[in-house]
């Protein structure tokens, strides 16, 4: 394959840019920022694109490291060969990968070609980027060589075949990823993620642990304590029967004091009683009662009013004996007028009858006229007289009859007066016909006795209540004792109880059950509070379990992975031994000619790491000077160019790479260039005139 | 006579099925409202008892949610009288605090007690390290009563040293048990004693892992003129499924997934499921169990898929193949690791060496 001509319409600082190649080695000297590097990167962008990517740094963004400084279209054009054909491939560069555009023409027929896609680099020399940077490109002070797959694959020849050498890096970065995933650096990563978090709820499932413990010992200390208390409260149960013993001892005592004053009042009461018996026997009979003697009383005063009546009575008969009497006399002293009235009337009826019969009848009539009127009058007046005398009659009668009824009433009376005085002088116990002042006095003496009597009759009874209600108490006092009692009244006074000592005793008993209690309530309170936090034991447990179980699925996943990637690792270089021989017998090859006279040997690994073999040991590169590193890279490049291409040759691009090396080594560099130049084309660009020269 | 037996509640337990936190904070309240559950459904069809055969609550922590709760439910039934018999796991007692216990609530002792529940003597003993050789020797029940026999532990044959937990089946035979409620097996299980009577296992109320699938539930007796009539009642709040699918031949999710779809149809979607995948399966076959599982556990209330699939590989097929791969899968079958590392490692490797892109 051989670069034919370049056009760039804008890449970097070249615009409108033009460049033949020559076959075989071209040399581009330029000054100092002329564009070497561009062009370079312009040759690679034209066989492989720009690539995508999202990092900043301009170095490692050739999309935006390359953007036109001038703007307008940016990419160009390469003509080619390639086989026996030649094509021209037009590139133009977006911001964005999608913009991008790619044509390729055959220049044979000027007419659009499919030989070849947008994968120009890939489909001409079957390596990647990355493999033909690593291999064909030559940067200045960039020998050093790194494996990927497409070298790899390429080096093997085997991917047209197997392909899966090609896969080795992504399936180890798919690997290396998942166990990324897993475990990272500075553990983290899900396991470290998962241990964290299971050391965090193993460090909450100890303390719950720890807790559920702690709340057992309190609960064997609550059993112990609730001992404890059962005996304190037993001991205060004791203390409070002593001091109920010592109270109801107190008690009996002031009961037995009690009791012996009920006695001694009852027996007093007794003898009191007694004592009214004899004032009562005192007297024979009972004197009479407050009723009687009020009777009595009441008999006096009646006798009294008799008394009085009586001589009512008897003055009434004296006074209607009296008044029939007069009107005895009366009757008796009274006269008929008729004589008076008849005698003259006689007197003048003679003559007028006379005088009549002698004619006389004036006279006559006068006599007689006269005569008549006094008869007439005399007539009245005896009538009158007579109904006067009939009255007096009838008065006389009432009279007698009033005498009468009178001496009845006084008889009565006097019964009366009689059978009241006996009564009174039986009921008084006087004579009879006792002076009613003695009556009065007697009645008033047996008043007094009466009262006393009664007074002491009814003080004995209440007395006698009294002994017996004195008694009664004494004796239900008695009664009342139980039998504790009767047996402690009958121990009492054998011992003495300092009651205040016992009561003293049980208070601080009583304060330290209650402080037993408190101290119970707190170890229960205490004993709750770390069972509720004990109570996240099953959540914790199972959190724990899932999180080990997932740990442990992790970390055996991690172990999978590592070992997968281990073997995928091994079977790689196994397989990429096969390539070393050859890739050693170029590198001898060509490192006999940069440095004919190196007398150590150089290593290679299937990871194409350069060892030297110095004093019997393989050292790494970086022991070497710099101007070694870069010949050794040199001759390393230039041995995997021999494996890598059998094919299509690709070209050789060097950005002035030898400005580590003495003079003797890069006539020595060039001279294999030119010698390689035969085989491919070699485009070398440096700014020192003097290689280039000897080189052309 | 209606009497409940249950047993293996297992309250405040940690669940065993991998649930996430959330879920399994909720399947433990889900637990004590099971009990609950099962104590209104007793008032509701006239249940006089309810046996408890131990392991009501799983460790020496008894949270007060779960106590209070349980003491609730007996107290707020008091028609019901409760026989609550300790398990192994019943290591707290929960009862401790309660300074009175309720009129409707009867315990056992490490020694046969015998209570009277209508036309029934119901006997129950705790096991303990101390009386396990002769506990049994010492049962004694009248032949004319109806037996119940309350026990916690592991039935056997033969009573084995190396198994504590087990009791002998023979020294309880002719024993004059009608019926032998037990706890211990998380699953149903009814067999005949002797002639006379049953032992029966009423399982778990709920299962808490995948070890405890099927339905779960409590069983009812009915009692009556000497005879016991038992029905096992499922009961739990969800069933647990293993499911197994054999994907032997399958390459891609997609076809995974609809195989999965075709075996998981009729499983209620308020279950919990684990779906194990089975078969042999080729390294290039897509098998994410993870992806499964994010897939499909909207489905269900809670969903495990379990890899159990071996690679299918032929070794002969890579002895003269002249590739990466072949040198991996050559390198990987010498070595002297299991087979099942072998093939984790190869499904890996050559999963990754043939990812595209």
């Amino acid at each position: 394959m051989r670069i034919l001509r370049l056009h760039i319409e804008n890449f970097g600082k070249l615009h409108d840019f033009d460049m033949d190649f020559q076959e075989g080695f071209h040399r581009v000297c330029t000054e100092n920022g002329w564009g070497k590097s561009t062009l370079a990167a312009f040759i690679r962008a034209m066989f492989y694109g720009l690539p995508v990517t999202a990092r900043r740094s301009l170095k490692e963004n050739d999309r935006k490291h390359y953007v036109p400084w001038q703007g307008g279209a940016f990419g160009g054009s390469m003509e080619f060969q390639a086989g026996e054909k030649t094509y021209r491939a037009e590139r133009f560069f977006g911001k964005k990968d999608r913009e991008d555009t790619f044509v390729l023409y055959d220049l044979e027929t000027g007419l659009l070609s499919s030989d070849y896609s947008g994968l120009l680099g890939e489909e001409l020399f079957h390596v990647d980027r990355a493999a033909y940077v690593r291999s064909s490109f030559f940067l200045q002070q960039d020998f050093a060589v790194a494996l990927n797959d497409s070298l790899n694959a390429r080096l093997t020849h085997v991917e047209e075949d197997a392909g899966d050498m090609g896969n080795y890096e992504q399936a180890m970065l798919f690997l290396e990823n998942q166990m990324k995933y897993y475990r990272k650096t500075g553990n983290r990563g899900q396991i470290g993620k998962l241990e964290e978090q299971r050391r965090s709820v193993r460090e909450e499932l100890l303390k719950c642990r720890e807790q559920e413990e702690e709340a057992e010992e309190w609960r064997f200390r609550l059993i112990s304590q609730r001992q404890r208390i059962e005996e304190a409260a037993d001991h205060v149960e004791k203390l409070e029967k002593r001091l109920r013993h010592a109270q109801d001892c107190q008690q009996i005592e002031k009961k037995r004091a009690q009791y012996a004053l009920l006695k001694s009042q009852a027996e007093e009461k007794q003898e009191e009683l007694q004592k009214m018996a004899v004032e009562l026997s005192e007297y024979t009979s009972a004197p009479p009662k407050e009723k009687e003697l009020d009777k009595a009383r009441e008999w006096i005063c009646q006798l009294e009013v008799f008394r009085q009546k009586e001589s009512e009575a008897k003055r009434q008969v004296q006074d209607a004996v009296s008044r029939l009497g007069n009107m005895e006399d009366a009757r008796d002293a009274h006269v008929s007028p008729g004589m008076l009235y008849g005698i003259p009337a006689g007197i003048c009826l003679i003559p007028g009858i006379f005088c009549l019969i002698r004619g006389l009848l004036a006279a006559g009539l006068v006599f007689l006229g006269t005569g008549i009127l006094f008869f007439s009058a005399g007539f009245m007046k005896v009538r009158k007289s007579r109904m006067e005398k009939e009255h007096l009659e009838k008065r006389i009668q009432v009279s007698r009859q009033q005498v009468r009824e009178a001496e009845r009433v006084l008889r009565e009376t006097e019964k009366k007066q009689e059978n009241l005085e006996k009564k009174i002088c039986e009921f008084l116990s006087l004579p009879k016909h006792t002076d009613p002042a003695q009556m009065e006095r007697s009645w008033k003496q047996m008043r007094r006795k009466s009262r006393e009597y009664r007074d002491l009759k009814q003080r004995y009874e209440l007395q006698r209540k009294e002994v017996s209600r004195s008694r009664e108490l004494w004796f239900q006092y008695g009664e009342g004792f139980s039998e504790e009692e009767h047996r402690l009244l009958s121990a009492s006074g054998k011992e003495g109880y300092d009651l205040q000592t016992w009561k003293d005793r049980l208070e601080e008993c009583r304060i330290q059950l209650r402080h037993l209690q408190k101290e119970e309530n707190d170890i229960q309170y205490r004993i709750a509070g770390l069972q509720e936090r004990a109570e996240r034991l099953p959540e914790l447990e199972e959190r724990e379990s899932w999180l080990s179980e997932k740990t442990e699925e992790a970390v055996r996943e991690y172990a999978l992975l590592e070992q997968t990637a281990g073997y995928l690792k091994l079977a790689r270089e196994r397989f990429s031994a096969r390539y070393l021989s050859d890739l050693q017998d170029r590198l001898e090859y060509y490192m006999g000619i940069l440095k004919p006279e190196q007398e150590s040997s150089l290593s290679l690994d299937v990871a194409l790491h350069l060892k030297v073999q110095e004093a019997g040991a393989l050292r790494p590169m970086e022991y070497q000077s710099a101007g070694q590193q870069d010949l050794f890279h040199f001759a390393e490049r230039l041995a995997i160019l021999d494996v890598l291409y059998k094919e299509e040759q690709p070209p050789l691009i060097l950005d002035d790479p030898f400005v580590n090396l003495d003079t003797a080594k890069q006539q020595r560099a060039v001279d294999i260039l030119k010698q390689l130049s035969e085989k491919r084309q070699v485009i070398y660009f440096t700014c020192h005139n003097v290689i280039g020269e000897k080189a052309v | 006579m209606k009497l409940i037996h249950c047993a293996d509640v297992h309250l405040d337990s940690r669940m065993e099925s991998g649930l996430p936190v959330e879920k399994a904070k909720e399947r433990r309240l889900e637990l004590l409202h099971t009990f609950t559950r099962m104590t209104e459904q007793a008032a509701e069809d006239k249940v006089e008892a309810i046996l408890i055969c131990g392991d009501l609550f799983d460790g020496r922590s008894v949270s007060t949610r779960a106590g209070n709760c349980v003491l609730d439910a007996v107290v707020q039934h008091p028609q019901i009288m409760f026989y609550y018999l300790r398990g192994n796991h019943d290591q707290g007692n929960f009862l401790e605090g309660v300074p009175a216990l309720p009129d409707n609530l009867r315990t056992f002792g490490t020694d046969w007690t015998s209570y009277e529940q209508g036309d029934v003597v119901i006997t129950g003993a705790e096991w303990s390290g101390e009386n396990k050789d002769h506990i049994m020797e010492r049962l004694s029940l009248e032949k004319d009563r109806t037996n119940i026999v309350m026990f916690h532990g592991m039935a056997a044959e033969y009573h084995g040293k190396d198994q504590p937990e087990s009791f002998s089946l023979r020294q309880l035979r002719g024993k004059n048990i009608d019926y032998l409620a037990l706890g211990h097996i998380h699953s149903f299980r009814l067999e005949r004693l002797d002639e006379r009577g049953v032992w029966c296992y009423c399982g778990c109320l709920e299962g808490r892992g995948f070890d405890e699938c099927g339905q779960k539930g409590y069983v009812e007796l009915d009692t009556g003129r000497g005879t016991i009539v038992s029905r096992f009642l499922p009961f739990a709040r969800r069933t647990l499924h293993d499911v197994p699918v054999d994907i032997t031949g399958l390459m891609t999710q997609e076809e995974i997934q609809r195989r999965i779809r075709g075996t998981v149809q009729g499983i209620p979607e308020k279950d919990m499921v684990k779906i194990r995948l089975t078969g042999r399966t080729a390294p290039e076959a897509e098998r994410d169990a993870a992806w499964l599982r994010k897939w499909l556990e909207e489905d269900f209330y809670f969903l495990k898929v379990q890899d159990e699939t071996t690679l299918w590989i032929r070794p002969e097929e890579y002895r003269y193949d002249v590739s990466l791969k072949g040198e991996f899968v050559r390198l990987v079958l010498a070595s002297d690791m299991t087979d099942e590392e072998k093939e984790e490692i190869l499904c890996r490797g050559i999963q990754a060496l043939e990812r595209k892109g």
